[in-house]
């Protein structure tokens, strides 16, 4: 069954560099060692929509708010849709493929970040899910 | 946590985003969002995993009241900002200030209100207090109060102030605010009184210089420009004399190059006056005529007097001579005609044949 929906998907940080003063991270997972990535409701991203959906972002907004409020924070600065053909082709090999990030947000994010307050980023957006079933008929 | 509360598997086939954002916790935050997707620690997928269906629930609940306090916020904004445009477009609104302080007001009471009734909501997954909506409130309200501000700043401006800062650019009309209204006043009035001086100033040129009443004084300049009219008046007289003289010698001159043509002597001397200023081509053959014209007469004039018409033409008349002199000097000396004939005429052979020609 189809369904619009507004998308909300959060991943962790993996490193601050306080000194260029940008969060590295993943926006979104698509699959670990070679299966498939179902987050906690059981909802998967697959890795060719993750590319166009980024690739679109990346060409249009750019932007970082402060836990999705109208706030506006920063910019994604960096962005790498590492899907497993992508890895493939560029010699990389990496048990977790999805969209790599670095976002650069104000200072007192930065901070937050920095001593562990904030921990991750989460997307927002619209789409539609079908359920497995209908997808593989 | 998915809104529909079923947990079978579901692929996205479509996805937008337009917004990445920065939160606390990324394990779990519902927010506007149906579906939450997370890479998680273990310890906190567990933790998730473990929450009960009615903490969802709430959490939900929460995030909708969340999402209904920004909307009526984000609404109060957006009517304020077209009230205010309204106002200030309709021209049959004259008391412009107090309308849009009244909207303002009127803002402020509903944002209030609307803060007042809310200790602590969550949104993203995370609690967010009352102080931390307000920062957050601020930080979005900010620039809308400074468009307001510089909105009302105008709107209090005098039309001749207004006028002024029309005519300012972006800087100038930045730094023009920050002034207080009794100061903008004195801004323009100062340009105005430069204005109306330079107006009702009086200036004249003297020996090539502009000289300003207001800054030399009147009595000043009254006496530099009385000086200057009577140079003036001095130097037209000095060229009058001089058109006087030169008249005077063209007319000696016609008198004596061609006196057997009719017309006055006086008339003659500004012909004479005509051909020194013209160009030298019109000259020289204006001049042969007249030449040629005035001895024509004088051979009829010899004709009348001996009836032969074995007298030489021209060649032995004084006239012919004194032209053959000043023919003879204009080219010996590259001068013109003229003013060789004058000359030949200061010469004793040439006034004594000047003089043969007035006896006959």
């Amino acid at each position: 069954m189809k369904k619009d929906k507004l998308f909300k998907a959060e991943c962790t940080v993996t490193d601050v560099n306080e000194t260029l003063g940008i969060v590295f991270g993943w926006g979104m997972v698509t699959d670990i060692n070679n299966e498939p990535y179902y987050d906690l409701d059981n909802q998967h991203i697959p890795a060719d929509l993750m590319v166009k959906a980024t690739s679109s972002f990346m060409e249009s907004a750019r932007i970082s708010n402060d836990s999705h409020t109208p706030v506006d924070i920063g910019v994604v600065v960096h962005s790498f849709p590492l899907s497993s053909e992508i890895a493939k082709s560029m010699g990389i090999t990496s048990s977790i493929n999805g969209w790599m990030v670095g976002v650069k947000p104000e200072p007192d994010i930065l901070a937050k970040f920095a001593s562990g307050e904030y921990k991750g980023f989460s997307i927002e957006g619209s789409g539609k899910l079908e359920d497995d079933e209908e997808v593989s008929e | 946590m998915r809104q529909d509360g079923k947990t079978n598997k579901q692929t996205a086939t479509e996805l937008e985003i337009t917004k990445l954002s920065t939160v606390k916790n990324p394990a779990h935050a519902p927010a506007l969002a149906a579906i939450i997707k997370s890479v998680t620690e273990s310890d906190e997928e567990e933790n998730v995993i473990k929450q009960s269906f009615m903490e969802a629930m709430a959490e939900i609940t929460l995030e909708e009241q969340t999402d209904l306090l920004m909307n009526s916020i984000w609404d109060s904004i957006w009517a304020l900002r077209k009230s205010i445009r309204n106002t200030m477009s309709d021209s049959d609104v004259t008391n412009k200030k107090e309308v849009i302080q009244n909207n303002i007001s009127d803002f402020a009471t509903n944002l209030s209100s609307v803060i007042a009734s809310t200790n602590v909501i969550k949104t993203g997954g995370q609690d967010m207090k009352k102080d931390e909506i307000q920062a957050m409130l601020k930080k979005a309200v900010d620039p809308l109060k400074d468009e307001l501000g510089i909105a009302k700043s105008i709107i209090k401006m005098s039309s001749e102030v207004r006028k002024h800062f029309d005519t300012l650019t972006d800087e100038e009309k930045a730094d023009f605010l920050k002034k207080s209204t009794e100061d903008q006043e004195a801004v323009v009035k100062s340009i105005a009184d430069a204005m109306n001086k330079s107006a009702n100033d009086e200036t004249a040129v003297i020996e090539g210089q502009t000289v300003v009443k207001s800054e030399v004084g009147a009595a000043v300049f009254s006496i530099l420009k009385s000086q200057q009219t009577r140079i003036d008046k001095g130097q037209e007289d000095i060229v009058k004399e001089r058109q006087a003289r030169e008249l005077i010698e063209f007319t000696k001159q016609a008198e004596g190059m061609y006196p057997n043509l009719p017309g006055e002597s006086a008339a003659k001397g500004k012909v004479m006056k005509y051909l020194a200023d013209a160009d030298t081509d019109v000259r020289e053959t204006l001049t042969g005529m007249l030449k040629a014209g005035n001895e024509g007469i004088e051979v009829s004039k010899a004709f009348d007097e001996l009836g032969s018409s074995t007298v030489p033409v021209g060649g032995g008349t004084p006239l012919a001579k004194l032209n053959k002199m000043a023919e003879d000097k204009a080219a010996e000396d590259s001068i013109t005609f003229a003013k060789a004939y004058n000359e030949v005429l200061e010469t004793p052979e040439g006034a004594a044949l000047y003089e043969k020609t007035l006896k006959k």
